[in-house]
């Protein structure tokens, strides 16, 4: 018999394609682009096929490391609602807590490529952990520290502590 | 899982690299809003743009509000204000927490309105978004109005009367601070900060013409959602039938209005004479928020009853526990009902678990212990000089940026 139901046949990702600042394409399935609110937005208006966006601000590097980060949240949060579904205990949340700690933990200027790319695609939770990161790196620092990391002129000489 | 990524070369290859290290100014400001009150302060003197971009006050709102959800909040029941050492002219707060933690700032420098305040001076009265209200002991009719983290300090205007309880909010409708003084029954006055510099004089608002004959505030005022809710005495009736009662008094924050709701004496299963009692001596009773309803707390002599006020409008009161004060283990009887204790209510209390809702606060010599009604256990959680006046509650404070005038 012809087209009997098969749960197990899935049918094909769909997939599509986002092309770097310098110009490599990256097809990636659906579901992982959509975690971004930028690409989300409207996407529904598009064609099936013009479903190709070019990200002038993201470079292949950065890009490749963001589609990493949006695979491993779209898998785990499957899991994790698979898991509460079948009432059995999982630890889900907090070993991806754990891979965004190890993910995050990067040199200062991926650091900053992924922040600004996080927040050129808006994805929320991404620009939030590059955003902690940076925090945490300047957290207790002296002013003239800040300074430098930031490339900050010195104008301003007042004593933080004096009344105002 | 097998990566989904499909990588090929398109033929161009412009490297467009952003040179890293300058990020845009308002990923900074988002940065900001990610530090610490206390380390913000410090990052005032970075550069002129910051000290401006952290002093504006939608920032400093937006980064209170962050804070508020994202950090625990301090549940202090005292601050002192001394100097580290004889010669410093600088002053240090350190704040007393009820899960038995001190908290010191980096001292700094305060324009006191007295050349050297002793630490038992200033008396915490209320707190609202890391602002802090003191009394002056030695004149109670002299508060202050300060910022730790800022290290800001004002004298309000002389009250004229010494009697009240104080309360610090917030009126959302205005964006600015307010501080109530309420007066048992008949009276409440109000200052808003930071209009035109520091208020110059409170506004007085009258409940009711005449004074009526036995005024008590039975608690300290607490603020749920827009009002201001306070236990008090009160009379019922007309003429001959006047009664003596007890009552809720309650304040719109924002349009000052007032409105009364009575608990009848029935419900309290308390007499008149009990009223009677209770304007003699010190008040136990206690308010609460639970899901959002008012919760009354209502000691006797010999038992602690909760209330549940269901339906405002009705006045209707739903009885939720009564506890034999005799059959609470661990608990110093004796000392229950002095000046030295108080009730203290925990925030994020359930009505299924009214239980965990009321602690008792009880300073002893010159230690603090907190009893817990449900488990019925005591723990000492700090030491306080007894010289050192608790002001009966303890005050959610989180460390910001905020400004009282």
């Amino acid at each position: 018999m012809k087209d009997s139901f098969n749960p197990s046949i899935e049918p094909p990702k769909k997939t599509v394609t986002l092309v770097s600042s310098d110009g490599y394409d990256f097809e990636v399935e659906e579901e992982v682009a959509l975690e971004s609110q930028v690409i989300k937005d409207g996407f529904e208006d598009k064609a099936v096929d013009d479903r190709e966006y070019l990200l002038f601000n993201v470079h292949s590097d950065t890009l490749e490391l963001i589609i990493k980060y949006c695979e491993k949240h779209v898998s785990s949060r499957k899991s994790i609602s698979a898991a509460a579904a079948s009432s059995s205990s999982s630890n889900g949340e907090e070993a991806l807590k754990e891979w965004d700690e190890h993910f995050i933990s990067v040199d200062t200027n991926t650091l900053y490529d992924i922040l600004m790319a996080a927040d050129y695609l808006n994805i929320k939770s991404l620009l939030d952990l590059a955003i902690q990161k940076v925090a945490d790196t300047i957290h207790g620092r002296s002013p003239e520290q800040i300074r430098k990391k930031f490339n900050i002129e010195n104008d301003s000489i007042i004593d933080p502590w004096a009344s105002e | 899982m097998a990566s989904a990524i499909v990588k090929k070369l398109r033929g161009l290859h412009h490297d467009m690299h952003r040179k890293s290290n300058d990020l845009p100014d308002e990923v900074v400001l988002e940065i900001l809003l990610y530090l610490a009150a206390e380390h913000l302060q410090i990052c005032k003197s970075v550069s002129g743009l910051w000290s401006t971009l952290i002093s504006n006050p939608k920032f400093v709102y937006k980064h209170l509000i962050r804070s508020q959800q994202h950090s625990e909040i301090e549940k202090i029941f005292y601050t002192t204000i001394a100097k580290p050492g004889r010669n410093s002219d600088r002053y240090n707060y350190r704040h007393y927490s009820i899960d038995n933690r001190l908290s010191d700032l980096t001292p700094r420098k305060l324009q006191l309105p007295h050349p050297a305040f002793e630490e038992n001076v200033l008396c915490l009265q209320a707190s609202c978004d890391g602002l802090l209200l003191f009394k002056n002991m030695y004149d109670p009719k002299q508060l202050y109005i300060s910022n730790p983290v800022t290290a800001q300090f004002m004298a309000l205007p002389p009250v004229k009367d010494s009697g009240c309880q104080w309360a610090l909010v917030r009126d959302n409708s205005i964006g600015r601070y307010k501080v109530f003084g309420v007066m048992a029954q008949y009276s409440f006055c109000v200052v808003t900060l930071g209009e035109n510099g520091p208020p110059s004089f409170w506004d007085w608002h009258c409940f009711r013409r005449e004074k009526v004959w036995c005024s008590a505030m039975l608690s300290q005022p607490i603020l749920i959602k827009k009002e201001l809710h306070w236990f008090s005495t009160d009379e019922d009736g007309e003429g001959p039938n006047l009664q003596p009662c007890y009552c809720i008094c309650s304040v719109d924050i924002e349009k000052l209005c007032s409105r009364r709701t009575n608990v009848p004496l029935q419900l309290l299963t308390a007499s008149k004479r009990d009223i009677f009692e209770v304007c003699n001596c010190f008040a136990h009773h206690l308010l609460s928020e639970v899901n959002g309803s008012l919760c009354l707390t209502f000691v006797s002599h010999h038992q602690l009853q909760m209330f549940i006020l269901e339906d405002v409008t009705n006045c209707a009161w739903t009885k939720s526990i009564t506890i034999s004060l005799q059959s609470l283990y661990n608990l110093p009887l004796g000392s229950f009902l002095t000046e030295d204790n108080c009730l203290v209510s925990m925030t994020g209390v359930n009505s299924s678990n009214l239980l965990d809702l009321v602690k008792v606060l009880i300073h002893f010599e010159n230690e603090l212990f907190l009893y817990d009604v449900k488990s019925q256990e005591l723990k000492q959680i700090g030491r306080l000089s007894k010289k050192q006046k608790l002001s009966k509650l303890y005050f959610c404070h989180s460390n910001s940026l905020v400004s009282c005038g």
